[in-house]
């Protein structure tokens, strides 16, 4: 090697080992410095919270406790310690949080950082934004939905509906609708928070037939999901959709909401050409009581080609007491290995969690003996 | 003579260009990981996980526990999963033929009854010799089975595991109560996703509370902290810059969650691998590419695994040795995705990677190492310019390691204590005093152990679950 590669060696090492040297220091300086800002805030959070806690469950002087805990506290950890607390409480005592962050000038402050030019401070400030409540919030949350950034956009959105007002929902909806931008998780996430919050509105929306198919599944979920029984005639009317993903959540959901009314769509939906929906259908089906049609219909499922439709067919079959437990037992008794794995497969996890004697004694037959 | 000079000469300059590339490859990956990671920890906050909390769009989840004579750590491992923040799933403990009272402890802990082994039996497996279901639990099963090593014991809870989405987990391995909810969100969120893994993070050291670590540590001998530090490297750097090109091809096989209905369509984990991880993501890869469905592999970098590392060295080079072996393995047998645009970023990123610095890396570093005495023998060393090249060396992974740091503590601040990081930083100098050195040529040995079978990979030794001789790290 030359002398040239040595030099240009030797300042590779330097150029480097500055770069480590500082790194190291800087790295070490960051953490200690950080990490005592944090335990202090949070220190200060505690204190606030001590303070203010009574007062925020019910009390009357709130804002003028908020601030005073602001000046002795920092307004950061008396606007954490509120916003927090807004979040988990609703009706007046939410507007009176609403009100004391308005007082001690947390809104405004968010306000002001919701305009930033850096995108991470807007996109924090929105989500605040959100948790705070109140015109002024609602305000910034909707010029935010002109953002530029689809996780602002998003944060307000999600701030809208959670402020729960129709106005504030019919924005955040539209601005939904018009979103180009479309992540799974995010629109599930959009529609749970939507049904959690207006599950009315949301119903309205899939009566007016606005979504497609795939946005009204996700609906039909979030609204199961909530368990709003008022959605149960949109998910009625969705069994005989064309969709077959769709009819299959709504048979999904039709049997989480114990609607009676559906046994018979659902029932029908157990011989759907799609096994997903049979399944579903056999799902949905556990809930309800059976008539002797519904347990004849699941105890056919019992030799249903797809192994999932078996295995809810059976479950719904050992979820009725003794006139599923006959069908069961004579699936084991049976020939067809099928049916008789899949009821195995439920009177067992049946015997386990409540040994059920009639059970025990088909188990201990050497006739059932399982195979697949 | 002077072909010596000559061999030597490109000798030198392969092994130059060689660091050269592996370095600037790392340093990419690691801005890479940087923007990304960035990017995750803006989107993923507080208020979402309390949202998603109440959302159950979450696909129900089997978590496998494959156990082999783990009395000491199974019970408080169950109850740590049973604990778990997640809206339905269950766990399925597998008795992989353990030799000791596994079974019978945890028959006692948690109220097991026989139930008859009515499975669908999609893989084939070593017979199952009994199903157990908790009267305590009824999201617990236990199945009892003849020894076939960890992957016929994942199979078998596969098969025996109703829902759509299965976790492997070790049963020497602890989870963060909101792992799950936090690696399953990815599934929420994208339908196309096959497999995803969370961030395996090192014990020992921690202190650990009723099964959760209630305050992160760093270990406290030198082999275990550079462990540690190589623990965060290689998930922080190197894998989310592998899962951002969508050519991650390993899930870490003390946590990984996967779509069983993929899993299923490949035939499981192969039990004749000593790396069965690794393998079943480079298999699922090829297929769903050959089949054309664009599934992906991503990496999600907050939920946490905590695991015990080897303590001792002989335990440490023992799981070198296998990890090296099971890599040239997986390479090997999917050869065919080697530079093939078929494959797409996997073919001709992901598995040149692979092959070129994790496969045929180790085997170049210690051929630079052996370099040294020839050039010194025959005349040619050049002092001052071998010491600065090692010293450069060392400063570029000192330089790698301190970025993984300092991604690591500004976006996930695991360690409280600043003596921690300390710790951590002057590890990365430590493991390249003989630490380094010696798992290379531990891996190089693996790696020409395995190439002189000529391309004939021969009996593998299976291997039970493995285990270590492992310190308790904290009680």
């Amino acid at each position: 090697m030359t002398s040239a590669s040595t030099t240009l060696l030797l300042l590779g090492t330097l150029l480097l080992g500055a770069i480590a040297f500082t790194s190291c220091i800087a790295l070490v300086i960051h953490h200690a410095v950080s990490e005592a800002v944090r335990v202090r805030r949070e220190r200060r959070a505690d204190e606030a919270l001590v303070l203010l806690a009574a007062a925020i469950i019910d009390g009357e002087e709130l804002c003028s406790l908020a601030a005073l805990a602001a000046r002795r506290f920092g307004g950061d950890a008396v606007g954490e310690v509120l916003r927090r607390a807004r979040n988990d409480i609703a009706g007046d005592r939410a507007k009176a949080i609403t009100a004391a962050l308005e007082s001690i000038g947390e809104v405004g402050k968010l306000q002001r950082l919701a305009s930033s030019r850096n995108t991470a401070r807007r996109r924090t400030a929105i989500r605040h934004l959100g948790e705070c409540g109140g015109d002024g919030a609602r305000d910034a949350l909707q010029n935010a939905l002109g953002d530029r950034e689809w996780e602002v956009r998003r944060a307000a959105r999600d701030g809208l509906l959670s402020d729960g007002r129709d106005e504030s929902i019919r924005v955040a909806v539209a601005s939904y609708v018009g979103e180009t931008t479309q992540n799974l998780g995010w629109r599930r996430s959009f529609y749970a928070r939507f049904a959690l919050v207006a599950p009315a509105q949301l119903c309205g929306l899939l009566q007016r037939a606005t979504l497609n198919p795939a946005e009204e599944k996700l609906a039909i979920e979030a609204l199961g999901h909530a368990r709003s029984s008022i959605a149960i005639p949109e998910i009625r009317a969705r069994l005989t959709a064309g969709d077959p993903e769709l009819r299959a959540s709504a048979a999904r959901f039709a049997g989480k909401l114990r609607d009676l009314a559906s046994t018979p769509s659902l029932v029908q939906l157990l011989t759907d050409p799609d096994w997903f929906v049979r399944a579903a259908a056999a799902r949905g089906l556990e809930t309800l009581p059976k008539t002797p049609t519904t347990l004849l219909a699941l105890g056919t499922c019992l030799t249903d080609p797809s192994w999932w439709v078996r295995s809810n067919a059976a479950r719904s079959l050992s979820r009725d007491g003794e006139p599923g437990f006959a069908i069961l037992r004579t699936a084991i008794a049976g020939d067809d290995a099928y049916a008789r794995d899949a009821a195995y497969a439920a009177l067992a996890t049946l015997r386990a969690t409540t040994v059920e004697p009639n059970v025990e004694a088909v188990a201990a037959s050497p006739e059932t003996v399982a195979t697949c | 003579m002077l072909t010596v000079e000559r061999i030597l000469f490109a000798a030198e300059h392969i092994v130059l260009a060689y660091f050269l590339v592996l370095n600037s490859t790392y340093l990419a990956f690691t801005i890479v990981s940087f923007y990304d990671l960035r990017r995750y920890r803006q989107r993923v906050w507080r208020g979402d996980l309390r949202a998603l909390l109440s959302d159950s769009s979450y696909l129900p989840v089997s978590i496998l526990v494959p156990a082999h004579n783990e009395r000491g750590t199974v019970i408080a491992n169950v109850q740590s999963l049973l604990t778990s923040t997640y809206p339905e799933f269950e766990v399925v403990v597998i008795n992989d033929g353990s030799t000791d009272d596994t079974i019978d402890c945890l028959k006692r802990a948690f109220a097991l009854v026989e139930v008859p082994p009515a499975t669908r039996v999609s893989i084939e497996t070593k017979p199952v010799l009994a199903v157990f279901r908790s009267l305590e639990h009824p999201n617990l099963i236990v199945i009892d089975k003849e020894n076939g090593g960890k992957s016929d014991a994942l199979n078998a809870g596969i098969n025996v595991s109703t829902y759509p989405l299965f976790c492997s987990i070790d049963a020497d391995s602890l989870l963060e109560s909101d792992a799950l909810l936090r690696v399953a969100r990815s599934f929420a969120e994208d339908d196309r996703i096959i497999a995803s893994g969370g961030i395996v993070r090192v014990l020992n050291g921690s202190l650990v509370a009723h099964g959760e670590v209630i305050e992160a540590r760093a270990p406290g001998t030198p082999m275990l902290l550079c462990q540690s530090l190589e623990y965060v490297r290689g998930f922080l750097a190197g894998r989310t810059a592998l899962a951002k090109m969508n050519c991650l091809l390993i899930i870490s096989g003390a946590f990984g969650l996967f779509r069983k209905g993929p899993v299923l369509a490949v035939g499981g984990y192969r039990t004749d691998t000593v790396c069965e991880d690794m393998e079943l993501v480079v298999r699922l890869h090829r297929e769903t590419r050959r089949l054309k469905q664009h599934g992906r592999v991503v990496f999600v970098p907050d939920p946490v695994c905590w695991t015990q590392i080897p303590a001792d060295w002989r335990s440490l080079l023992r799981q070198r040795d296998r990890w090296q072996r099971g890599l040239l393995e997986s390479l090997w047998m999917h050869r065919r995705m080697f530079l093939n645009p078929r494959y797409g970023a996997v073919g001709l990123i992901g598995f040149p990677f692979y092959v070129l610095f994790e496969a045929l890396g180790p085997l170049i570093e210690t051929a630079g190492y052996l370099l040294l005495p020839i050039l010194w023998l025959t005349g040619h060393l050049n002092g001052p310019f071998v010491f600065l090249f090692l010293l450069l060396a060392v400063l570029f992974g000192m330089v790698l390691s301190v970025t993984a740091l300092i991604l690591d503590d500004l976006l996930f601040r695991r360690y409280a204590r600043t003596a921690d990081l300390v710790k951590m930083i002057g590890a990365s100098v430590l493991e390249y005093l003989g630490y380094r050195q010696l798992l290379t040529a531990r891996r190089a040995f693996a790696s020409i152990n395995v190439l002189r079978r000529k391309g004939h990979w021969g009996r593998i030794e299976r291997q039970a679950i493995h285990h270590t001789d492992r310190r308790a790290a904290s009680a």
